[in-house]
């Protein structure tokens, strides 16, 4: 926990100084929590704003302060599902794209050759992104929320209130999925050298 | 791609997506959207009770006009009512039955049918 279970509590029955204080604790956690779920670094602060004014307005409904953080991991979720059916992101973002991503990956691998880092990153933040655009959202945000936020499953049983083997039993099928996307990308583009490139970028 | 590959490449892409700094106006444009949506909260909750209670009176002059209308109805069947006020404003006396069948045979017509409807007091005439 980030704030004090006062604060929270606090905030529950109107303290708007409380409320600004755990606002000010949680909000860089969920900015890139938003970030790395819509993958639009422009429109991070707007989702951020609708996640923070739901919570000012749902907090009466939380029953503890205990189960404060998941709670705010729903409705970060749940205003990034907004925001990406608003967007219509995946159409916009084909799988098609993915052997230019890794094309674009090798020309990052060899800006980091040249000592450029942030070519690198922005090469393996594009090819994550057009990676998870091939498993379904919910399953993208699920990848996400485990395997790049950190999240237990137990926190992410709370988020999505489903068992915890029925949740292992997704990120299984969606990790499977990825690594397909991962092999028919590399198929379909023999003479890209986005496999080797990645591997060597990961050792 | 093995799963410790995906598991490295998440890894990477934690460190090459790293947390936004937010904006140092985020907090006060949150205030801002927070007392937006309390105001048209406020004036929604305002706009719903007075339409309850507008509704509330319509309501309640619809039945009265209701029952006024139904008593005078009761007391004068509709086309009656329509007959006398256009003789009224037209400052003529109304005429009763026998009346208009002389007229109809002054002016003529020879076969006038006529269908007395005595729960409404009107006379309907056909000219044949």
């Amino acid at each position: 926990m980030l704030v004090d279970f006062a604060d929270i509590e606090q905030a529950r029955s109107g303290d708007d100084a409380a409320f600004s204080r755990v606002v000010s604790a949680y909000r860089k956690r969920i900015f890139g929590t938003i970030g790395r779920l819509i993958g639009r670094a422009d429109d991070v602060e707007d989702v951020a704003q609708e996640v923070f004014l739901r919570l000012y307005y749902s907090l009466d409904q939380l029953r503890t302060p205990e189960v404060f953080e998941p709670w705010l991991y729903r409705l970060t979720v749940n205003a990034a599902y907004d925001y990406l059916r608003k967007q219509k992101r995946r159409s916009e973002r084909p799988m098609a794209d993915l052997s230019d991503q890794q094309v674009l990956l090798a020309d990052a691998a060899e800006g980091t050759r040249r000592g450029n880092e942030e070519r690198q990153k922005a090469g393996i933040a594009e090819l994550v992104q057009e990676l998870l655009a091939g498993v379904s959202e919910a399953d993208r945000m699920l990848l996400i929320l485990k395997e790049v936020e950190g999240l237990s499953l137990k926190e992410l049983e709370a988020i999505y209130r489903v068992r915890e083997n029925a949740l292992k039993v997704r990120l299984f099928r969606a990790r499977q999925r990825v690594i397909k996307a991962w092999s028919a990308a590399a198929r379909c583009a023999p003479g890209s050298r986005g496999g080797s490139v990645t591997k060597e970028k990961l050792s | 791609m093995s799963d410790q590959e995906l598991d490295r490449l998440f890894a990477a892409y934690r460190d090459a997506v790293p947390d936004p700094e937010p904006s140092p106006a985020f907090l006060p444009k949150l205030w801002e959207a927070i007392e937006a949506r309390r105001t048209f909260r406020l004036r929604f909750q305002r706009a719903s009770r007075l339409l309850i209670t507008a509704s509330g009176a319509i309501w309640l002059a619809m039945a009265m006009v209701l029952i006024i209308e139904s008593t005078v109805s009761n007391s004068r069947p509709g086309p009656a009512i329509e007959y006398f006020l256009f003789h009224d404003l037209s400052n003529q006396k109304p005429v009763g039955r026998d009346v208009w069948k002389q007229l109809f045979a002054e002016a003529g017509f020879k076969n006038v049918a006529e269908d007395y409807l005595s729960f409404a007091r009107t006379a309907i005439f056909t000219i044949r």
